[in-house]
């Protein structure tokens, strides 16, 4: 029996809790901290309202051109063809290098803790095959694992933050916002960057029966992580200090060694953070290349049976970049430069969208009114 | 290249073939007129085997020849001689002659005393008849006859179910035959919204499939659906529970089992009442249940008699023991060989210690372990119960103690081999059980190679494949995702019964309502003693 | 049909061809249970067990390696558990128990330390393995001449622990590690523990992290590391060493260890002894349960100072006194606790001063309370704290409160 896959509201939640996830989690205080200092954490709560602003605005995007996700919504604005084309190819190079660069500083990262002398060529091309065993089924097999999988994920950065409040030193966190005002703006904006995955729900709302009541679905599925990765940098930099975390690589790793489970039962917490970060960064990936799949169906019109053809084609790009990036600092350069890309469509080009929309659907509606 | 290889295997050989008779086939022939006629005819389209048996009669009145046919491993002697022949010897004479062509109606409704008896004209209803047990009776000078339901083999008594026995729970499980099954169901549903369909499934064994529902409650759609694909089965054979399986489902290769079998007749009637479809074979004493998810394979019938809290914490353990069962050697292997470091260091120095002077690394040690076991539980498959104590002695504790001592495994191997085996005992339902020890070596083997990582592929891996399963359009997850909170109640716990108010939704059920709560108001003490 | 046979072969092929690099069983790593790092000349002998007794001459040159440049300024012993006391005991297999040592020490001299741990692994056959490191011990002399080139190793390595602890010893620190203890298997896990006593000894430091050591010197805070003596069979805590900049200056005894403690704010647990105050020679005991402190900046001028008050809370645990007091009276208790709170005072006020002369170390770490609470003033006085610290003012004050008397009045 076949039929247009359908999402239940819930599932937005688990599906964009599962996309904000990045590579970024891992690193990102270490930038926020080079930024804003002991403010840092200041700096991901304005994030968090800055990305809920930007959830909402996504949601009435998507509620002004209903049944369409992001490329066709290009496609139908009126735009004119090439713009709107070239808007498609802009989205489809920040997805696919989005996709390279998350697999490639993945493999940096689990070849560093897991597996030393296993080549990462190894662990990127085995990560991704399974990505594309789960893609190719749909957006509908997608949004299950993500049901599955966002509990234990968030369940254990609950853990990690709650253990972490033993070795919490309330001194690291002053003085607050002492001549630091500027410097927390430029930090908001790189959260923004980091955590662009929230703008998924475009795709998605496209699938759902009742897009009209999504709105707080949307809502709680961005608020909830983007809180707790609030929580996590307020809780490294309580339990570290500014001038140490500039030092680390991988803040949220080092934080998990620091702490102590009470029972010592188990004694390096970081291999458990890899361990459910591994499901996670999955699920992120996974979403980001079912993003680009859906932006070359659109732009290159192919009918959808052609899901697994195209996925199998990501391979490609992928391998190229692992052997063109060659250290860390380089694929971090990276990460940023595909961020500031995703902060520009993101903070420009879909509030224009829907600017764009509104005025359309208006006119409609003035031409509905003219002839009866 | 492929589609070559596979030609060699199934290469068909044109052989000299016996001529057969179909059942089909039999259709285009009728009864005739002449009685001598008609009998031989049936009984060479028979085969004229011994056990046939034709008792010709006159009556002496009309002065004509009646015929009886029947198999007498088959049909009730006591039906046949009591309730078709005596009357017909008997009673007939009373016939008042008034014309001869209502001599076949006189004797199909006033004369046979038995329970039913059809009228029929042509050879495939009277052979299928009267290899079914039931009994044909022929009139001379008519081409109709008269078939009767005679049907009086025995079988097995009903017994407790033996791979499901249940702690409180009737003790009664389903038999081979199909009369049996049917009472047992029908005695527990006495609602006359409960429809049974019967089809005949299998060219040469016209084995019956009966299909239960309770119409009113389950989603016709399902029904249809079903109904289609029994009657699109085209086999030879006898139809049993697994070859209806392979046509029933939606992926037959799958290792994962998507139908529910079971002996218990409970677990049955609550399926059926919870919107489920059930499927009872003729000489199969498995029935099956569809459409079925992975929570619900995780239900036993005991969760149903015991308090809620402590049920729902067993029904939880269960999800539990399924990853343990699966996964528990190759997490082993895992953090030994690759990360010991999570374990607390006096652990990883015992370990270690265990493991000093054991010749084979751990994933050897693993796979030999685990090849044991699974020779283990086969040979005690095998063999009657009275040798069956003493080969689990042998096996475990001689072979397995032994082994320890001379190093040749380590003794936390055995230990996480024998918690694997009895883990994977708790899994209800047998087929779930067999898969989840399938899965134990590849997890194995990518834990040997990839460590930690490894077992995370392949945990997403299979995640990713149980998500996309899909079963008369129901995702084989289902309530666990999409989160459909109004059904954890009896899926992931059980909470107590004050709450079950509606039938799972995902089956879309289309009453919904299940039972209407009613509070009982206690009685206020006034002036009591 | 075909897409999956393809699909599944890929598979299949890339996992059998990884061919198990990191594969490697557990029996086969050499657990590095501690590492203590003396200065080479000379070459560490250590504490007299039968292992030292016993080693030949030659095995003394294999503790000497080539280095690719410079000349070789460390010793670094490392002590791995010989597996086969430690396994599991199956009834009576085993014959006669574990005799002799448990574990093994290996002694490489070398200037850098991951070169010498990948030299130790040519005299062993089992791969050194430290995701298990408990305690690394620092020779005083290897302390003074500079902690930070140490430590970088073990906190660069992705396999170190950052709760590894750091003791200093005072003379060899092998001979800590040679220790065979009475209870415990092994030496470093004894030093491990050792720290998780702060609960009722209030003498020693519990915050020997690495990690927490390291932060300190990256902030430039100067800090305290327990300093340990060893004999034959038991380790005992001296104190604690001063560390400034990084380096060790010097020690302070255990009794200032426990004031520094309070004026930290790092108190778990302890005792506090005063005389009492009818009777010359008896002795009042005080438990003390927690210990508060409150620190408030006063900035006038050049110099910062600070007020520091201390809440004690305790119960009396010894009352040795001939003459029968009944503790539960209000004014008797009052009297104890104002000499508990005047002797703390003074304590305190003394060990504060003697620091300041002594070693001019800001161990209180006040200048983090500087830095979160009075940031202006602090930027300005940031540069020539350690000039100015030694003359900053303190005034102590102390209130203690007892909450229990015990069983008997």
């Amino acid at each position: 029996m076949k039929k247009t896959p359908t999402l239940s509201n819930i599932q937005i939640v688990s599906f964009t809790i599962a996309t904000v996830v990045s590579p970024k989690i891992l690193m990102i205080q270490q930038q926020l901290v080079d930024i804003a200092r002991q403010d840092a954490w200041i700096s991901t709560l304005l994030g968090t309202i800055l990305i809920l602003l930007s959830t909402i605005n996504v949601y009435f995007l998507a509620l002004l051109n209903p049944g369409k996700d992001l490329p066709e919504i290009y496609l139908h604005n009126n735009m004119g063809t090439f713009l709107s084309k070239l808007l498609i190819v802009v989205g489809i190079i920040y997805t696919a290098s989005y996709v390279c660069i998350a697999i490639n500083i993945f493999a940096d990262v689990v070849q560093l803790l897991l597996l030393n002398r296993t080549p990462s060529i190894v662990i990127a091309l085995l990560m991704i095959l399974t990505i594309i065993s789960v893609v190719r089924k749909g957006v509908v097999n997608i949004a299950r694992m993500s049901d599955i999988i966002a509990p234990f994920f968030l369940i254990s950065l609950i853990t990690i933050i709650a253990l972490s409040t033993k070795e919490a030193d309330l001194d690291n966190i002053k003085p607050i916002m002492y001549k630091n005002t500027f410097n927390i703006f430029k930090g908001t904006i790189s959260t923004y960057g980091a955590f662009v995955g929230h703008a998924i729900t475009i795709f998605i709302l496209r699938y759902t029966q009742e897009p009209k009541k999504a709105l707080k679905w949307c809502l709680l599925g961005t608020a909830t992580p983007m809180i707790l990765y609030s929580l996590l940098t307020f809780m490294t930099i309580l339990v570290f200090g500014p001038t140490e975390i500039e030092t680390m690589l991988y803040p949220t790793l080092t934080l998990s060694k620091a702490i102590e489970f009470p029972i010592t039962l188990l004694e390096r917490l970081e291999i458990l953070v890899i361990i459910i970060w591994i499901p996670a960064m999955f699920m992120s990936i996974s979403s980001y290349l079912f993003a680009n799949l859906r932006n070359i169906t659109v732009l290159l019109n192919l009918k959808q049976n052609h899901y697994t053809l195209i996925s199998y084609v990501h391979i490609i790009p992928i391998v190229i970049v692992m052997y063109m990036v060659q250290n860390t600092l380089q694929s971090i350069t990276y990460l940023n430069m595909v961020e500031m890309l995703g902060t520009f469509l993101g903070l420009g080009i879909l509030p224009m969208l829907t600017v764009i929309s509104l005025i359309r659907r208006r006119k409609e509606k003035k031409k509905q009114n003219i002839t009866p | 290249m492929l589609k070559r290889i596979k030609s060699i295997f199934t290469h068909r050989k044109n052989e000299n073939r016996y001529e057969n008779q179909n059942i089909e086939e039999l259709k285009k022939f009728k009864l005739g007129n002449d009685l001598d006629d008609n009998i031989s005819q049936l009984l060479r389209f028979m085969g004229n085997c011994f056990d046939i048996k034709t008792r010709k009669l006159t009556l002496s009145k009309q002065n004509v020849e009646v015929a009886v046919v029947y198999i007498d491993n088959l049909a009730d002697s006591n039906i046949v001689l009591e309730h078709i022949i005596k009357p017909l010897t008997i009673n007939s004479s009373d016939a008042e002659s008034n014309a001869n062509n209502n001599l076949f109606e006189h004797i199909k409704n006033s004369v046979i005393s038995a329970g039913t008896a059809e009228e029929t004209e042509s050879y495939d209803d009277i052979v299928l008849a009267v290899m079914s047990g039931n009994t044909f009776v022929c009139i001379e000078g008519y081409s109709k006859g008269i078939i009767i339901n005679s049907k009086g083999y025995s079988g097995r008594s009903v017994t407790e179910p033996i791979m499901e026995p249940s702690v409180k729970g009737p003790k009664e499980g389903f038999v081979e035959l199909l009369k049996d099954n049917l009472s047992i169901i029908r005695r527990r549903i006495r609602d006359p919204n409960l429809s049974l369909e019967k089809h005949i499934v299998g060219r040469r064994t016209k084995g019956e499939v009966v299909i239960a529902y309770m119409r009113g409650i389950v989603n016709p759609e399902l029904v249809n659906e079903i109904r289609k694909r029994i009657q699109a089965v085209d086999i030879d054979d006898h139809v049993t529970t697994a070859k209806l399986l392979h046509f029933i489902v939606d992926h037959p290769k799958s290792i994962f089992p998507q139908v529910q079998t079971t002996e218990r007749p409970d677990k049955v009637v609550s399926a059926l009442l919870s919107g489920q479809i059930g499927i009872i074979i003729e000489g199969s004493p498995t029935v099956l249940i569809t459409p079925v998810t992975l929570p619900m394979l995780l239900q036993s019938a005991d969760d149903y008699h015991e308090n809620t809290y402590i049920v729902s914490l067993i029904r939880f353990s269960r999800y539990v023991c399924l990853i343990i069962s699966a996964l528990f050697p190759s997490i082993y292997i895992a953090i030994t060989s690759f990360h010991p470091g999570i374990l607390p260091t006096t652990l990883a120095l015992s370990i270690a210690g265990a493991r000093a002077g054991v010749p084979f690394p751990a994933f050897l040690e693993a796979v030999a372990m685990e090849v044991t076991l699974e020779i283990l539980e086969e040979a005690g498959k095998r063999l009657p119960k009275v040798i069956g104590q003493t080969v689990s002695i042998v096996g475990g504790l001689v072979i397995g103690q032994s082994a320890v001592q001379a190093k040749i495994v380590s003794p936390i191997m055995v230990i996480v081999i024998a918690f694997t085996a009895i883990a994977s005992f708790t899994i209800p339902d047998y087929s779930l059980n067999l898969a989840s020890r399938i899965l134990r070596i590849p997890f194995m083997i990518l834990a040997t190679t990839l460590g930690a990582f490894g077992i995370s592929i392949g945990v997403l891996y299979i995640l990713g494949y149980l998500c996309s399963l899909e079963n008369l359009g129901m995702s084989y997850m289902e309530p666990i995702t999409p989160y459909r909170l109004r059904d954890w109640k009896d899926t992931i716990i059980r909470a107590p019964y004050s709450t079950f108010g509606k039938r799972p939704e995902f089956l879309a059920p289309e009453d919904s309502q299940q039972q209407i709560i009613t509070k009982i108001k206690k009685a206020k003490n006034k002036g009591g003693p | 049909m075909m897409k999956k046979c393809i699909f599944v072969l890929i598979y299949i092929l890339l996992i059998s061809s990884v061919g198990c690099w990191d594969r490697k069983d557990i029996e086969t790593r050499g657990f590095v249970l501690g590492i203590a790092i003396d200065d080479y000349p000379p070459i560490p002998t250590g504490g007299a067990t039968t292992q030292n007794e016993s080693k030949p001459e030659e095995e003394k040159k294999f503790e000497l390696m080539q280095t690719h440049v410079g000349r070789p300024t460390y010793a670094m012993t490392v002590q791995i558990p010989i597996i086969k006391k430690a396994t599991f005991r199956s009834s009576s297999f085993e014959g006669t128990g574990t005799g002799g040592p448990a574990t093994h020490e290996i002694t490489q001299v070398g200037n850098s330390f991951f070169s010498m741990t990948r030299e130790i692994s040519s005299r062993l056959e089992l791969t050194p393995y430290y995701e298990h490191l408990q305690a690394l011990v620092v020779s005083e002399d290897v302390a003074r001449k500079g902690l930070h080139e140490v430590l970088d190793f073990f906190i660069r390595d992705h396999e170190m622990r950052r709760r590894t602890r750091i003791f200093v010893s005072k003379g060899e620190a092998k001979k800590v590690l040679d220790v065979v203890p009475r209870i415990e298997d092994y030496s470093a896990i004894l030093l491990a523990k050792l720290p998780l006593n702060s609960t009722v000894n209030s003498r020693l430091i519990q915050q020997t992290d690495l990690g927490l050591a390291i932060e300190n010197i990256h902030k430039r805070n100067d800090f305290i590391l327990p300093y340990v003596e060893a004999t034959k069979d038991e380790i005992k805590s001296l104190g604690a060493a001063i560390c400034k900049d990084g380096k060790m200056v010097g020690w302070i005894s255990p009794i200032e260890v426990e004031y520094i403690k309070h004026i930290r704010g790092l108190y778990e647990g302890g005792v506090l002894n005063i005389k009492d105050p009818y009777h010359e020679k008896a002795i009042v005991t005080l438990e003390i349960a927690s210990s508060k402190r409150k620190i408030t900046p006063i900035c006038e001028g050049d110099k910062p100072k600070f007020k520091i008050d201390l809440r004690i809370r305790g119960s009396i645990s010894e009352y040795a006194n001939l003459k029968y007091h009944d503790l539960l009276d209000e004014n008797e208790l009052t009297v104890l606790e104002d000499a508990f709170a005047s002797k703390l005072k003074e304590e305190c006020q003394t060990v504060i001063n003697s620091i300041q002369e002594r070693y001019g170390a800001d161990v209180f770490h006040f200048n983090t309370i500087l830095k979160t609470r009075k940031p202006d003033y602090w930027e300005q006085i940031n540069k020539q704290w350690h000039d100015i610290f030694p003359t900053v003012e303190v005034d102590v004050s102390a209130q203690v409160k007892i909450a229990h008397v015990g069983n008997i009045r």
